[in-house]
């Protein structure tokens, strides 16, 4: 696995624009970075990432079987009580998953270790199943890289593949699509969404989060007062089973993606669950609650909010002493500790790897970089080849 | 080859305003889509006249009614298709019609018909619009289809909007008095805004580094 410094191509903002591509600078700073790309030979993908990718989510299915009729285990989880029905009805009843994205620590040689699922609101999927691909596609066509360089990325096709199964009892009825205000970043990856399902022939239609209204008959209704009888919405389960509207979950039989039991997955109490049920499998770092601290009082290990994104609110303990964090809003809910493997360093970097499933086929890969060990949300993102 | 072998650039502009895809039977079912929140009842599913008759005897002349009902329901609701091969696809060889509106459109063969009581002991001049009055109450008839072939509406009841009403082995289904009333798509709304206050506050928090530039992960 290497790092390849290359030249960006001269047009690629203007390439943006015609794409609506319109988070790729963040806050004056680059967040698409392609000075440089990531090169795997087919065996690292296939064995070391795609296969175990698969493996990974076949585990996490496990840990959901075994949390959603476990009573003790749903609060372990800060699950509120009134929805351990609706989500333990939404595993039995198998509703569909569209998405999730495995991170892991890999450097090219050994196992990649699971850092976490985001398994609710995972994001980049743009960058990933479109960006990144035409990227390649122009340095191919400009002739900086061969006709027969590859990348691990069929994400767009399975998408739209995953859309057309999802809506395949459904065919007439509105999907609803949702995001929160002021975030272009969400709204572009939304955007990207229904254009997917767009392309799968399916009906779609945008409301903002904080626009969704309560219909008469406990329904939710969009801006037109249309009911959401399914919707998609790139907003966290665990927000909303504490907001205001959290009740009419329970009446509104609105579908959603991603469904209720993905809840438990993202969840990172998932970690030492899975160290639990899979002690010692390669692809698992050691994981634990906060009442077995007796593992942690030497080494060092990361604190994780059970609750948190893009590496807020994360420490670093040695000893049990801490040794560096990251500031944010999280944390309310406690924490679990999972033992410190750090992401390998390509010259100045740090690199994470995003591994990609569509339902439960690993679809591909998005590379992120950053100078700090901690991969936030202004952490760069680079493409990849296979060679 | 581990990526995507076309995407489709055209559809990805935004530059310029895509045409926006109109499938045919949209047009038509915008009305189907169900309320909300509605009592439920089981209801017969009757393959034809006869069956409705055995459960209720000595009343020809209502099942009479609720075939024929059902069958217009059926006319206006069912999912439309372009060519018979699509709708065979769905629904099984040879169960596809021509549709009487517009011969251009195939739709499936409607596999039988559910009956439902709105309210009984009305005189004939008080019934909803969409019903019709017989032996001393309201009655409403509604479509159900099923695939004689595979896919995914074999081995069940589905009505014109893709719902799903139980096994084609069982007579009866447990539905929501909502599908023997006129669909709706709209309802009214009560208040607004019960979702993004979490996201709010945690947008709203200090700190040395900005927060809020999304809510994935």
């Amino acid at each position: 696995m290497q790092r390849v410094a290359t030249s960006e191509r001269p047009h690629w903002r203007d390439l943006a624009e015609e794409y609506g591509f319109q988070f790729h600078t963040m806050h004056g700073k680059p967040y698409w970075d392609e000075t440089a790309y990531y090169q795997f030979s087919l065996r690292q993908i296939e064995e070391d990432i795609e296969a175990p990718t698969e493996e990974l989510h076949q585990m996490c299915l496990e840990v959901v079987a075994q949390v959603v009729k476990d009573e003790q285990l749903l609060e372990k989880f800060c699950i509120p009580e009134a929805y351990w029905n609706a989500i333990h009805n939404s595993w039995q009843n198998k509703q569909p998953s569209l998405y999730s994205r495995i991170d892991l620590a890999y450097n090219g040689t050994g196992p990649a270790k699971l850092y976490e699922n985001n398994a609710d609101t995972p994001t980049s999927i743009y960058e990933t199943g479109f960006w990144q691909w035409l990227w390649l596609e122009d340095q191919i066509n400009n002739g900086k890289l061969s006709g027969n360089t590859d990348q691990f990325n069929s994400l767009q096709e399975k998408l739209i593949a995953r859309f057309q199964q999802i809506n395949s009892t459904n065919s007439q009825q509105t999907l609803h699509f949702s995001c929160c205000k002021d975030t272009a970043e969400d709204r572009g990856t939304v955007q990207y969404l229904q254009d997917c399902a767009e392309q799968a022939g399916i009906t779609n239609k945008f409301v903002f989060i904080e626009d969704i209204g309560h219909g008469e008959g406990d329904c939710f209704t969009d801006l037109d007062d249309q009911i959401i009888k399914r919707m998609f919405k790139l907003y966290p389960w665990e927000f909303m089973l504490r907001e205001d509207y959290g009740p009419l979950l329970l009446s509104a039989e609105t579908q959603f993606l991603e469904p209720w039991w993905k809840s438990i997955v993202s969840n990172k109490a998932l970690l030492p669950m899975l160290w639990q049920l899979f002690p010692d499998h390669p692809n698992l770092l050691p994981a634990y609650f906060e009442d077995q601290r007796q593992h942690i009082s030497t080494g060092t290990f990361v604190k994780k909010p059970l609750f948190s994104r893009e590496g807020a609110n994360i420490s670093i303990i040695k000893d049990g002493q801490l040794q560096n964090n990251i500031d944010g809003p999280y944390g309310e809910e406690g924490y679990i500790y999972q033992s410190y493997y750090p992401l390998p360093r390509f010259d100045n970097n740090y690199t994470l790897i995003g591994s990609w499933l569509i339902n439960d086929e690993a679809a591909g890969i998005s590379i992120r970089e950053d100078s700090s060990i901690i991969t936030q949300d202004l952490s760069r993102y680079l493409p990849h080849v296979i060679v | 080859m581990k990526r995507s072998k076309s995407i489709n650039l055209a559809a990805m502009r935004k530059t310029s305003v895509a045409p926006k895809i109109a499938a045919i039977s949209l047009a038509v079912s915008a009305v189907l889509l169900q309320g909300c929140g509605a009592p439920k009842q089981e209801a017969h599913v009757f393959k034809n006249i006869t069956e409705c008759v055995d459960i209720n005897p000595n009343q020809q002349s209502l099942c009479e009614t609720a075939h024929i009902k059902a069958l217009n329901e059926a006319e206006r609701t069912a999912p439309k298709y372009t060519s018979k091969r699509e709708c065979e696809s769905e629904f099984g060889s040879s169960n596809c019609l021509t549709s009487s509106s517009n011969s251009n459109w195939f739709m499936p063969v409607m596999a039988g018909f559910m009956l439902g009581n709105i309210t009984s002991n009305l005189t004939r001049n008080s019934c909803p619009s969409y019903s019709y009055f017989s032996n001393r109450g309201c009655y409403s008839s509604s479509p159900v289809f099923t695939s004689t072939g595979g896919g995914s509406y074999a081995g069940g009841w589905y009505g014109a909007d893709g719902t799903r009403y139980g096994k084609t082995s069982s007579k009866t289904a447990r539905v929501s008095n909502d599908v023997f009333t006129p669909k709706k798509t709209t309802t009214r709304t009560i208040s607004r805004g019960g979702f993004g206050s979490v996201a709010k506050a945690k947008s709203s928090w200090g700190g040395s580094r900005r927060y809020g530039g999304g809510w994935g992960g």
